[in-house]
């Protein structure tokens, strides 16, 4: 391996040997079922090498689209393995005779359908209990009745249902809480701590609300209170707006049990798990299209994105008035000096234009027309007219004596005009010439 | 009957196949390369601020005489419409002897963010085809506008009659209330003057989010586990991660202009009534008197088919034609279909306009 911190050599061996990891720990999986090891659960190899999945691309965090793409399928294959493994227990719990025929399956798919409700319906903290299990190994309680079959697993709590899953339901909420965390405009710890669910937190932001600012720092201590004010308000609406959510994820509950059993009805059983995967994104996607056009949506969804907006653009002044009080540039300086570039911008593209059209302008249709006007005035018999005046007023001049001064004789000139020679004279200069 | 036929070593087995498709694909990322896109040959013949204005190489020895500018939105890079050499509408036109000219407006940054619409659309796409004009000796030319892009083409050739021979426009907007438009639905409660006022520009990634949002599960989850399919077929990989690439290359949008365009078109539907206005000039449609095309997706869930097709009713061409592609917005650049329907549609119809 080339020790070259420049070198892409080392990516390559560095990928080969995590690949071998992989290779190894998929083989011992499946040597694991037919060895009878881990007979309890042998998903549990999967869930383990979940988690060093991420390890693949951890080294590199470029934005390659090679990378962010196996990044979001590693986190797309974490909700399809999650599934799988759910599926796997949720199989181990039905009774042995329910695929055969005249079986009732449909009441034990009445109740796992029931339970995957209740992760909603019963379960006010979900969603910040989803955000919080993203991209963490341990899961928060939930709960959950305990569903029979369901081993325990080390380092977790028994958690007995729906657990597994929410790397699949949450994913659009994950979506927003990877553009808060990543997006350097809204990433920072007043903003993570909206999407924690740290109720001590919102308990502490009351109390400090309730308390009137005083003395000397008071201005100070409203801002801040103003902040808190306007962060709570982000946390009621993102509350409101993940209710609307787990409402969605019922519906497509609903719709997934409907379509099971007409594919029971119909006699065309699910092959695969991949098959299940495909009507749960299916149903999903159709509870989801119901809900983001519906009136509710929109309100709870401008509000949170409102609300959300109000505590960043607090969180700016503060953070200019900050600057302003170091005597450092703030960013309303910087908007001003942009604003006033743009505005000499417009006006130097107006100029330029203006100036381009009057180098384009053919000023001899202008010259020709006026030509025309002093055509029609008769300027040319005036002119001749005129000549022939002035030939008179020289003829009158030269008959006249040559004057003389005492200190400088002067050289008297005529006019030429109408075509008459000059003449030369001497005599004093004459104002007027 | 039971509706599964899947048992627990069934599941094991088929998550272990799964596995083992996805850790052989890991080899076929490291040696898949740099991902190129835009793969025409160009040359970039003027430049303004962050827009580059680039002419393509001809295809044929006697391309047609009225030179094409395309205009894409300012929403993600518009090598989309030249992703690949067999995805490529750019290089249908070229191969159907068009003479190519398209906008790339670049990445704004926290300077552009009192650009206006009045400044993209009578600033630049003025100045770029005034260059177009002057460089062909030539009155009018062609203007083809692409989704927003197309927008900003209507209101150019309203403004700017007399530099339009021929309007295409392609998935374009123009209608932003119809019941079916989920974009303009989510815009209307938006305050988007808090948030202009506030982030200055728009991040792309805001917008991605908000593309994402209509078909969350899919987009963000199914799509990838179909792509674990692909692993080991690096050709098609590589054009999955090229789309991939397209996608999150989102530019932050100029906040003065994105405040306009969502007040005015997506809030008060302002183009068909006629109420939009760049700097001192009202935008009518009724001046686009022009021929004009208008090429819809019949599955475009971005624009759909009503908002586009709403252009007949209020355009002042005599000369109107609408092209419907059977697929959907993205379908419209990239399919192999869209490739063998689209361009010579188009073409044609700009030829027999002469």
């Amino acid at each position: 391996m080339d020790n070259n911190p420049f070198s892409t050599d080392w990516m390559a061996g560095w990928s080969d040997l995590q690949r071998k990891i992989w290779d190894d720990w998929s083989e011992a999986t499946q040597s694991t079922w037919s060895k009878n090891l881990h007979a309890d659960n042998p998903m549990n190899f999967f869930r383990e090498g979940l988690n060093r999945w991420p390890g693949f691309f951890a080294p590199s965090q470029q934005q390659t689209p090679e990378a962010m793409a196996m990044r979001h399928a590693m986190s797309a294959m974490e909700g399809f393995m999650r599934m799988g493994r759910e599926v796997f227990n949720v199989f181990q719990s039905l009774t042995p005779d329910a695929g055969k025929p005249g079986h009732e399956w449909t009441s034990q798919l009445d109740q796992i359908i029931k339970n995957a409700k209740d992760f909603f319906t019963k379960n006010s903290e979900a969603f910040y209990g989803n955000l919080n299990a993203m991209g963490k190994t341990g899961m928060p309680t939930m709960g959950m009745p305990n569903i029979p079959g369901m081993p325990n697993i080390p380092g977790m709590p028994n958690l007995g249902g729906m657990e597994e899953m929410s790397a699949f339901w949450s994913r659009p909420m994950k979506a927003w809480s990877d553009f808060l965390t990543n997006n350097p405009l809204f990433s920072n710890d007043i903003m993570r701590s909206m999407l924690t669910g740290d109720r001590s937190m919102e308990e502490m932001m009351t109390r400090f609300l309730s308390v009137p600012g005083l003395g000397f720092n008071r201005e100070k201590q409203e801002k801040l209170q103003e902040g808190m004010r306007l962060g709570l308000e982000y946390r009621k609406a993102l509350e409101e707006f993940q209710h609307l959510t787990n409402k969605s994820n019922t519906r497509a509950l609903d719709l997934l049990q409907q379509k099971l059993l007409e594919l029971g009805a119909e006699g065309k059983p699910l092959q695969t798990l991949r098959d299940l995967y495909v009507l749960w994104v299916d149903c999903s996607e159709e509870a989801n299209a119901e809900a983001v056009t519906s009136k509710e949506f929109n309100a709870l969804n401008s509000r949170m994105m409102n609300a959300m907006i109000r505590v960043r653009r607090h969180m700016g002044d503060v953070i200019d008035s900050s600057l302003g009080a170091m005597n450092m540039p703030t960013r309303r300086e910087l908007d001003s000096a942009h604003k006033q570039i743009s505005i000499l911008k417009r006006r130097l593209h107006a100029m330029e234009e203006e100036l381009q059209e009057l180098r384009a302008k053919d000023n001899s249709a202008d010259i020709n027309a006026l030509r025309d006007d002093m055509e029609k005035l008769g300027v040319r018999r005036l002119r001749e007219e005129l000549a022939t005046l002035k030939a008179q007023l020289d003829d009158s001049l030269l008959a006249a004596p040559v004057e003389s001064s005492s200190d400088k004789t002067v050289i008297k000139k005529t006019v030429r005009i109408g075509g008459a020679k000059p003449q030369a004279t001497t005599g004093p200069a004459q104002k007027g010439e | 009957m039971f509706p599964f036929t899947i048992n627990p070593e069934k599941a094991v087995e088929e998550l272990a196949r799964f596995n083992k498709k996805l850790a052989a694909g890991v080899k076929t990322f490291t040696e898949m390369g740099p991902i190129e896109s835009g793969v025409s040959p160009k040359e970039a013949v003027y430049r303004e601020d962050k827009l580059t204005l680039y002419h393509y190489t001809p295809r044929v020895d006697s391309p047609h005489r009225v030179p094409i500018l395309v205009v894409y939105a300012l929403v993600n890079r518009p090598y989309m419409a030249d992703i690949q050499e067999d995805r490529s509408m750019i290089r249908g036109l070229l191969d159907q002897g068009m003479d190519v000219y398209l906008i790339d407006w670049g990445y704004p940054d926290p300077s552009d963010r009192y650009l206006t619409l009045d400044d993209y659309i009578n600033g630049y796409i003025k100045r770029c085809a005034d260059f177009i004009r002057t460089r062909h000796d030539i009155y009018r030319i062609n203007v083809l506008g692409i989704c927003q892009g197309g927008t900003f083409s209507l209101c150019f050739s309203s403004l700017h009659a007399d530099r339009v021979r021929n309007l295409v426009t392609m998935v374009t907007p123009v209608d932003f209330h119809t019941p079916d438009n989920l974009l303009s639905l989510w815009a209307q409660g938006v305050d988007v003057d808090l948030l202009v006022d506030t982030l200055g520009n728009i991040p792309g990634d805001m917008l991605n989010l908000t593309f994402l949002s209509m078909n969350p599960f899919r987009l963000t989850g199914q799509k990838y586990v179909d792509m674990v399919d692909l692993l080991d077929e690096p050709v098609k990989l590589k054009n999955f991660l090229r789309m991939e690439k397209w996608i999150f290359d989102s530019p932050d949008q100029a906040g003065e202009a994105f405040r306009q365009f969502i007040k005015d078109f997506f809030q008060r539907n302002g183009l068909i009534k006629g109420v939009v206005k760049l700097g001192e000039r009202r935008v009518d449609l009724a001046n686009v008197t022009m021929p004009v095309l208008n090429v819809y997706a019949t599955k475009d869930h971005l624009v759909p088919p009503d908002a586009s097709k709403a252009l007949k009713k209020y355009v002042g061409s005599s000369d109107y034609k609408e092209v419907a592609f059977n697929g959907g917005h993205i379908g419209l650049y990239v399919s192999g279909r869209s490739q063998a329907e689209v361009p010579p549609a188009i073409a044609n119809w700009l030829k027999e306009r002469g």
